[in-house]
């Protein structure tokens, strides 16, 4: 399956044959790269180079191992093992700086700014003398900021206020600031995540002119076609391993979606539950569903979605990194507000940006970032559990310890929440118990309709065919309406009834789920 | 079922609940250290000064002064618990010394001091009200009530000492119950309130919920702002009470009478294990962070340290305490345990370092889910 990597060859036998080839040695080359997370193998014997001049795009899904890869180049995390070399000589990297001193430059994904320094300022960041000032920019530190912005194409002065800029101006000041540190290799992490079309078309012809000037340019995106629009070779990495590297012509969507979905998959499916339970309720209620949101839009992450929930329905979101599935079930629950379009529960409706409002009206939403937002780590399960305002667990403001600790122990079995103490701190559980506590409170508030996002993220498999296996039998016995968000499409084809697939912003595709299947899910959510 | 079979499963949901004695010690490290700190501490100023150290009455002396930093410090950690800190508290303190000794003059003892518990509440909740809803930072907030009630005190005294000599206050504050000095009577009536408070009651609950993750209560439909307020003013009824005290104690009402109290009360409470940033504070840790700060000072003005000395001091015990603490913790266990740590400052989120770097993942007993 994994085509020969005929560019590599004469690479390997340069290097050790100790010939110089100067433009055929790789500007950067990793070799047998491992690295492990407890309970994860991320990265398994990956093997990735990248050539002056070239750009080499990264791809593969949540979790294939892309950020893991690019933190190691970027001197952020060590390797478990496999050797780093930067024009064929062994490095080793302490820390980000050191990699950035020897010549890799990472541009992480979010638009970093100190937005009240100039431009230049902010590209200076790290490189200034002693005596810099701040508001002002010495003739040289102008000509040298000025010269990076120019080779890049940037239209804006070196002297505007950051603030003042667009994120696409930043994000192109973030990438000219990569002219001003030594070395070729440029690490762009998903350069073009919240950036319309044209933006992004403008983005890709700045990278070309960055490619002219003999750059080695390491490209991650999931925007298949801006891959293949740019790139020149393409490594696909699925399940922390690499599929293999390809030229840019001996691809097309269609084969890429295949490469990142193959093999693997299969074993994956077994894992999870079969979707034996379908909602007969889907069009049961008297007509009016339990959910209606009609042209939610959001500005930029949520454009025109309008979406219905009955009963006992479960509904899948699906969508890849910044298609703004979070924010959507975000905007539901009322934590975040939206620009235009409505919301409603039962036919009436919510309030823009009103949590208790939408909690009032049953919406309850359990957050992606379990320990942050989802639970409170200080707190027993016990206190977690009756967190809730509908715990029923006090009177008149006094608590009732007996009645918390029975309906802590009823959650705690209902859920399977191990090990089943009620005392036990909610930060000492695990990912997976965790989130089956979150659940069990988002349950405790008796709702009507529950948001998931990413109800599985970050969890072990067996924890998640768990969790997924909870979320049916829950809406079988309770009868509320379901919303997951997610980006691991398997988890949507175990679980919902239908699947809306989200792009950008918008719902491109809605599918009842046995006519859906992972590659179409894919090939609709990849812009 | 029998009655046999009944009994077993009664207390194996019994033990369900209850934490074994390594947790437990776990749980309260901070404190068992406190109290072993505490024992070094007695025995050696004991060795030193034999004759007066560990008398009757230098332990009346101690909790006499304990009374009035235990009534605040309570407050306090309250304030850091629920995420902030009340920097106020001492010119709380003030002020209310001052509303004590002037209402007394026009109203009556038991008028007075109902009056200057309100006004320590009214001030507290206008800090709560612009920390909580008008999301101003706790710092400044309290800063600026630190010193327009510094001012507002002067104004209202004229800035002279208003005499508060009245024996039926002397009972709060200034004189004995019986071999138990007032103050620490006191205390000791707020601790156990408090510890009713926070175990027993809703807002109790809340104030750590909301200090442990805002967002998560904010999801669970609390109205977070409310309760954010009820807190601050419960810290400023707490200064209020000690302004009291104080009152009580010196028979006068002066602005500057509860100075330095509010940087005394964030250490106890710290040093107490409450954790600035929110969500983490016991009153038992409290308790025992006053009791060393108090025996602390007493020792070392008793074997004849200078005060400069003794603030030093004050100075060192605070870092070390929580040093201790955070080592235990396992907050940085190794050095290389700190790495994700600053990475995660410095760089941004990362939630792998985070899972790494994490000590209660450590501990996780939990983690066969695949079980």
């Amino acid at each position: 399956m994994t085509p020969p990597d005929s560019e590599s060859e004469p690479d390997l036998s340069a290097a050790s044959s100790g010939v110089e080839l100067p433009g055929d040695v790789p500007a950067a080359r990793l070799d047998g790269i491992n690295k492990s997370f407890p309970g994860v193998k991320a990265l398994d014997d990956v093997s990735f180079d990248v050539r002056r001049g070239e750009v080499h795009a990264l791809l593969g899904e949540n979790g294939a191992g892309k950020s893991t890869l690019v933190k190691i180049l970027a001197g952020l995390i060590p390797p478990d093992s496999g050797r780093i070399l930067l024009d064929d000589s062994d490095v080793v990297f302490h820390g980000p700086r050191d990699a950035q001193r020897r010549g890799i430059s990472h541009v992480p994904q979010e638009v970093q700014a100190v937005p009240d320094f100039s431009v230049g300022r902010n590209m200076l960041l790290g490189f200034e003398g002693p005596f810099d000032r701040k508001g002002k920019l010495s003739s040289k530190e102008r000509e040298q900021t000025r010269d990076a912005l120019d080779r890049c194409g940037a239209a804006f002065s070196e002297s505007a206020r950051s603030g003042q800029l667009s994120i696409p101006e930043l994000r192109l000041a973030q990438i000219s600031r990569t002219l001003l540190h030594p070395g070729d290799v440029i690490v762009l992490d998903e350069p073009n995540a919240a950036l319309s079309e044209n933006d992004a078309a403008a983005m890709l012809d700045r990278l070309r002119l960055l490619r002219d000037q003999q750059k080695a340019i390491i490209f991650v995106s999931h925007r298949l076609t801006e891959v293949l629009g740019i790139a020149d070779r393409i490594t696909v990495l699925r399940d922390g391993c690499a599929v293999g590297t390809f030229p840019r012509a001996e691809l097309d969507k269609d084969k890429i979606v295949a490469l990142m979905t193959k093999a693997s998959r299969l074993a994956d499916h077994d894992s999870l539950p079969p979707a034996t339970f379908r909602s007969s309720s889907v069009e049961a209620t008297n007509g009016r569903p339990l959910l209606e949101v009609d042209g939610l839009t959001q500005e930029p992450n949520i454009a025109d979605v309008s979406l219905r929930l009955n009963p006992g329905q479960i509904v899948g979101v699906a969508g890849v990194q910044g298609s703004g599935h979070g924010h959507l079930l975000r905007a539901i629950a009322g934590v975040d507000g939206y620009d235009r379009g409505q919301v409603a529960v039962r036919g009436h409706a919510l309030h823009p940006g009103m949590v208790r409002g939408a909690y009032r009206a049953g919406v309850v939403l359990v957050p992606a970032d379990r320990r942050s937002s989802a639970i409170v780590s200080q707190l027993s399960v016990r206190a977690n559990l009756t967190l809730p305002i509908h715990s029923r667990a006090s009177r008149g403001g006094i608590r009732r310890i007996r009645r918390e600790r029975q309906l802590a122990r009823e959650h705690i079995e209902a859920f399977g929440i191990r090990p089943s103490n009620t005392e036990i701190l909610a930060g000492n559980l695990s990912g997976g118990n965790q989130q089956k506590l979150a659940l069990a409170r988002a349950l405790v508030s008796k709702p009507e309709v529950l948001l998931l996002d990413e109800p599985t993220q970050g969890i072990d498999v067996a924890a998640k065919a768990e969790i997924l296996a909870l979320i049916r039998r829950l809406v079988q016995e309770h009868g509320f309406g379901v919303v997951v968000a997610s980006s691991e499409f398997e988890e949507l084809l175990a679980v919902a009834d239908v699947i809306h697939v989200m792009s950008r912003g918008r719902l491109v595709e809605t599918l009842p789920t046995d006519e859906a299947d992972y590659e179409r899910i894919l090939h609709a959510a990849l812009p | 079922m029998t009655e046999e079979s009944l009994a077993a499963h009664t207390s194996f949901a019994a033990r369900s609940y209850r934490l074994s004695i390594r947790d437990w010690a776990f749980k309260y490290s901070t404190e068992l250290q406190l109290l072993a700190g505490l024992a070094v501490m007695i025995a050696v100023f004991s060795l030193l000064e034999p004759s007066i150290y560990p008398t009757t009455a230098n332990v009346q002396n101690i909790s006499r002064q304990a009374g009035v930093l235990l009534v605040v410090a309570i407050g306090q950690m309250f304030a850091i618990t629920v995420g902030g800190f009340d920097l106020s508290v001492g010119a709380n303190m003030g002020f209310t010394s001052i509303v004590t000794a002037q209402a007394m003059a026009d109203h009556g003892v038991a008028a007075a001091i109902v009056i200057s518990l309100l006004t320590g509440a009214a001030i507290g909740l206008v800090n709560g009200i612009l920390i909580a809803k008008l999301r101003v930072s706790p710092f400044v907030v309290t800063m600026a009530m630190l010193t327009f009630l510094t001012g507002y005190g002067g104004v209202r005294s004229n800035g002279a000492s208003v005499i508060a000599n009245d024996p039926t206050l002397k009972w709060f504050g200034g004189r004995d119950w019986g071999f138990m000095p007032s103050t620490i009577g006191i205390g000791i009536i707020i601790l156990l309130l408090a510890v009713v408070f926070t175990g027993r009651t809703r807002i109790g609950l809340y104030v750590y919920a909301i200090g442990g993750s805002r967002e998560t209560c904010r999801l669970a439909g609390i109205p977070v702002a409310r309760y954010e307020a009820i807190t601050y003013m419960i810290t400023g009824m707490l200064a209020g009470a000690g302004g009291i005290m104080l009152t009580a104690r010196v028979s006068v009402g002066q602005t500057g009478l509860g100075a330095g109290f509010e940087l005394r009360s964030i250490a106890a409470a710290v040093i107490g294990g409450a954790v600035i940033g929110g969500g983490k504070g016991r009153l038992s840790g409290v308790f025992l962070g006053v009791a060393l700060m108090t025996c602390l000072t007493v020792g070392l003005a008793v074997t004849g340290v200078g005060t400069f000395q003794q603030q030093m001091a004050i100075g060192i015990a605070l870092v070390v305490a929580v040093l201790i603490s955070q080592l235990r913790g396992g907050s940085f266990r190794q050095v290389s345990d700190l790495l994700p740590t600053l990475k995660r400052l410095f760089i941004g989120f990362d939630d792998q370092s985070r899972r790494v770097a994490d000590p209660a993942s450590k501990t996780d007993t939990a983690s066969d889910d695949t079980a």
